[in-house]
């Protein structure tokens, strides 16, 4: 049994730090290199350090808040909250992060995007962890129903048990990871004034403009164009420069 | 048609206008032109001017007099030598003797190639359902004057400071569109950079002004721009506007615009330079530019202890300081000291320049009697021109700080009362990470890894697994003469590799042992005894039909029963001979088995 729990939840658990890119340079000396700058008052240099971090494919929670406050100092909110609504994915026990995302919302008059229950549900743990939980809990229940009888041991009653606990886990990983695969398509529009396309062309009409910070929902792509639809259904086509998703493909 | 068109009253409104001027709706709600060009259906076209020359754009227009709702532009057919595109079109309603009649009309920018006459064919249209024939149209296109310059479109170009630039600076720059001789920009309706070296914040106001490019005077429209570099190096500052155009019929003649075009502004390429690590005053907070302190204004000279007191400090001039923060004052000596708060103030009279003003409000609270100062405030900016860092500290400010009046017990109750911020139902930025965290590499679940589907799939996989090795465990279980069988041939085979090996080395007498074993052996699954169990007549009536094999299998037999008790006659037998015919009897027995 344990080699089926090894086998499920292993891979999420080492997944992040087997899957990263050699270290081609001293991340956690840039982090404090960053936070010196930032500290100092030099915020473009901490924007720098920070954005060389995330260009390189490395992403954690607290280099993504810090990379979102200096943003925010100069000037670019709608980077800013990217990075806040990216370090939150990460851990989104962090008060802090929260703290700053209401605050840049406040600043902007933006509004916080409209989650469904089942996507505020799956904000409770990090991605990661609800797919693991939900893979150990279907496959430990199913594994202990049927090794026992495989493997003719004497049929205990704290088996089945234990399987309905785990496929119970199971069942209630269910809305969190529909409303992770939900989740999967918001975005931030980074620019201010960013004009929302009747069409994917650069000469179509302009039907509203977004505020850097807000938030939609990416429907299709085009070329260097995406359909998104933004909260109250405002819908039409942003360049690919002026909107990011906040879980990167 | 005169009488018609003199009683004839426009009231044109136009409903449509896709990047048209009110030249075309003059044109278009003349009807007397209108009219006197019409043909039979109501649909008439004509170049405008008729007489052109090589690489000078003139209209293509056309007609649709009896249309009763908006139309879809008609496409005109290609016309060698000739690049023909849609400018834009217009409605208008004229009242003729009462009656109402709706004038579509489609212009488009013809550009000549080369000299010559060019006909544009008569082509079929959409008229709301029903067919309409657009009449041919004549243009005669005359050799390009010699002394003629040739024809210039608008461009643009971005005007910056000449000097080397710091990271994080407002630098106050202005997009120029320039106007020529045969365009005149109109409006710019989008911005965007081309690369991400910067921050730009162009202004929504674009005026219209004289000014110099390459010593040269020229007219047009100019975009004041706020650029702040967050790239060190050598980095070059481009941008992309559209512009709305209209183009000179006859210089100094405006004519139909161009519709939007999208002007790629010729890039600045300079040096953006890190702040110097050196030389750096305390209270520095990001501030780049050239700033003044105005006097600080206490809010009360005269305080008791525990009552609050409130400093403003305005830093006014230009540069970044829409993004400087508070600088932190210094909370010894008596004073508690809460979080500033600071407001940014543009120059409402200066648009083209980061010039504005920041108010940074502090309130202190003495905590004791007898203080006579407020606390020093280091506070610094750099200036990018001098490139050294500039220390406008702000210093102590005097204040009488008397004994509170207030009774003893309210006084001792003060202080838990000043711990609650004034301010705290206002979102406030957090502070910064102390550490990185774990790294990753993606900051979302593992939703589109290759891994995740095969890692699910391993699970099933194994149980399949365990489940098939049970089912043949329980079948080997149920049949136990396919594993006795098994047994025997294994054994079999390997007596027969004992012979083989025997009959190369040539000895005789351990070939016999070795080939009677074998026939033994893949004899043994054939009866319920053991191989070694089994009699020289078990073994030959499980051959008797098959005479061959039973002579071989005797004769083996035989000579190995001889040969334990006589060497001469294992002697008589001959290894390499016998071994094909015993591996034969052998093959015999097993296939029975």
């Amino acid at each position: 049994m344990l080699v089926f729990f090894v086998v499920a939840v292993v891979p999420w658990c080492t997944a992040d730090s087997t899957a990263l890119p050699p270290p081609s340079m001293d991340r956690d000396a840039r982090f404090q290199e960053a936070s010196s700058a930032y500290a100092a008052g030099d915020f473009a240099e901490a924007v720098y350090e920070l954005r060389e971090l995330v260009s390189g494919g490395f992403f954690a929670g607290g280099a993504l808040h810090n990379l979102g406050d200096a943003e925010w100092k100069v000037g670019r909110h709608g980077h800013a909250v990217l990075a806040w609504e990216r370090a939150l994915s990460l851990d989104p026990f962090s008060k802090n992060t929260e703290a700053n995302l209401r605050f840049a919302r406040a600043q902007a008059h933006v509004d916080a995007p409209v989650l469904a229950w089942h996507e505020r549900y799956s904000t409770l743990l990090p991605g990661g962890w609800w797919i693991a939980i939900a893979s150990a809990g279907l496959w430990g229940g199913v594994v202990l129903l049927t090794l026992p009888r495989l493997l003719g041991w004497r049929r205990a009653d704290w088996h089945q048990g234990v399987a309905a606990a785990l496929l119970a886990i199971f069942l209630l990983c269910g809305p969190a990871l529909f409303g992770i695969w939900k989740r999967s398509r918001l975005g931030v529009v980074l620019e201010d004034e960013t004009p929302l396309r009747l069409t994917p062309t650069r000469e179509a009409e302009t039907l509203v403009k977004l505020s850097a910070g807000e938030m939609a929902r990416v429907e299709r792509e085009r070329g260097e164009y995406r359909y998104v639809r933004a909260d109250g259904d405002r819908a039409g086509w942003v360049r690919k420069a002026d909107f990011a998703p906040v879980w990167p493909r | 048609m005169k009488v018609r068109a003199a009683f004839s009253i426009v009231v044109a409104i136009v409903f449509a206008w896709c990047g048209a001027g009110p030249e075309i709706f003059a044109q278009v709600a003349l009807p007397g032109v209108a009219a006197a060009n019409d043909d039979e259906n109501g649909v008439s076209a004509n170049f405008e001017p008729e007489t052109a020359q090589v690489g000078r754009p003139v209209i293509y227009r056309v007609r649709i007099a009896s249309s009763q709702r908006a139309l879809q532009p008609p496409a005109p057919p290609m016309v060698a030598g000739l690049e023909v595109a849609f400018a834009g079109s217009g409605m208008s309603v004229n009242i003729t003797n009462g009656k109402a009649v709706t004038v579509s009309t489609f212009s488009y920018t013809a550009m000549p190639q080369r000299a010559g006459r060019f006909t544009m064919p008569a082509f079929e249209i959409d008229l709301a359902g029903q067919r309409g024939r657009v009449p041919p149209a004549t243009l005669t296109v005359l050799a390009p004057d010699a002394n003629a310059a040739p024809y210039q479109p608008v461009r643009a170009e971005l005007e910056l400071p000449q000097r080397d630039f710091f990271v994080g600076e407002s630098i106050g720059a202005r997009l120029l569109v320039i106007e020529t001789p045969d365009e005149s920009p109109q409006a710019i309706s989008h911005f965007a950079k081309t690369n991400g070296a910067a921050v730009f914040r162009p202004s929504l106001r674009t005026t219209r002004e004289q000014f110099t490019v390459g010593g040269e005077p020229h007219e047009g429209l100019v975009m004041p721009i706020r650029i702040t570099p967050i790239l060190e190096g050598e980095v070059e500052l481009g941008c992309q506007v559209m512009v709305y155009v209209r183009k000179f019929d006859l210089p100094g003649q405006p004519g139909l615009p161009r519709g939007p075009t999208t002007l790629d502004a010729k890039p600045a390429r300079v040096r953006v330079l890190a702040l110097p690590r050196v030389g750096r005053l305390p209270g520095f907070t990001g501030a780049i530019g050239k700033f003044t302190v105005a006097q600080p204004k206490l809010s009360a000279s005269e305080v008791e202890a525990g009552e609050p007191v409130t400093v403003t400090i305005a830093m006014a001039g230009e540069g970044n300081l829409e993004g400087v923060a508070a600088p932190e004052m210094n909370a010894a000596g008596g004073w508690q000291i809460y979080k500033p708060t600071s407001e940014f103030q543009p120059d409402p009279e200066d648009h083209t320049t980061a010039r504005g003003a920041k108010i940074f409000t502090y309130t202190l609270i003495p905590n004791r009697a007898g203080l006579k100062a407020t606390p020093a405030l280091p506070f610094s900016y750099f200036d990018p021109e001098r490139r050294a860092f500039v220390d406008i500290t702000i210093p102590p400010l005097p204040i009488a700080v008397k004994t509170s009046s207030a009774p003893a017990e309210l006084a001792k109750s003060e202080p838990v009362r000043a711990e609650e911020s004034p301010r705290v139902a206002e979102p406030v930025m957090t502070g910064l990470a102390e550490k990185a965290g774990r790294w990753t590499d993606s900051p979302g679940p593992p939703l589109r890894e290759w891994w995740l589907p095969v890692a699910e799939l391993v699970p099933p996989l194994l149980l399949l697994a365990l489940w098939a090795w049970r089912r043949r465990r329980d079948f080997l279980a149920a049949n136990p003469q396919i594993l006795r069988r098994r047994g025997a041939h294994a054994a079999a085979r390997r007596a027969l590799a004992r012979a083989r090996t025997a009959a190369r080395k040539g000895d005789r007498g351990e070939f016999l042992r070795a080939s009677a074993g074998a026939l033994r052996e893949a004899a043994s699954p054939l009866d319920t005894a053991r191989a070694d169990s089994l009699t020289r007549e078990d073994v030959l009536r499980l051959l008797q039909d098959d005479a061959d094999a039973s002579a071989v299998a005797r004769k083996v037999l035989d000579s190995a029963d001889a040969a334990n008790f006589s060497t001469t006659e294992a002697a008589a037998m001959e290894p390499r001979t016998l071994l094909p015919e015993v591996e034969r009897a052998v093959r015999a027995l097993a296939h029975r088995a």
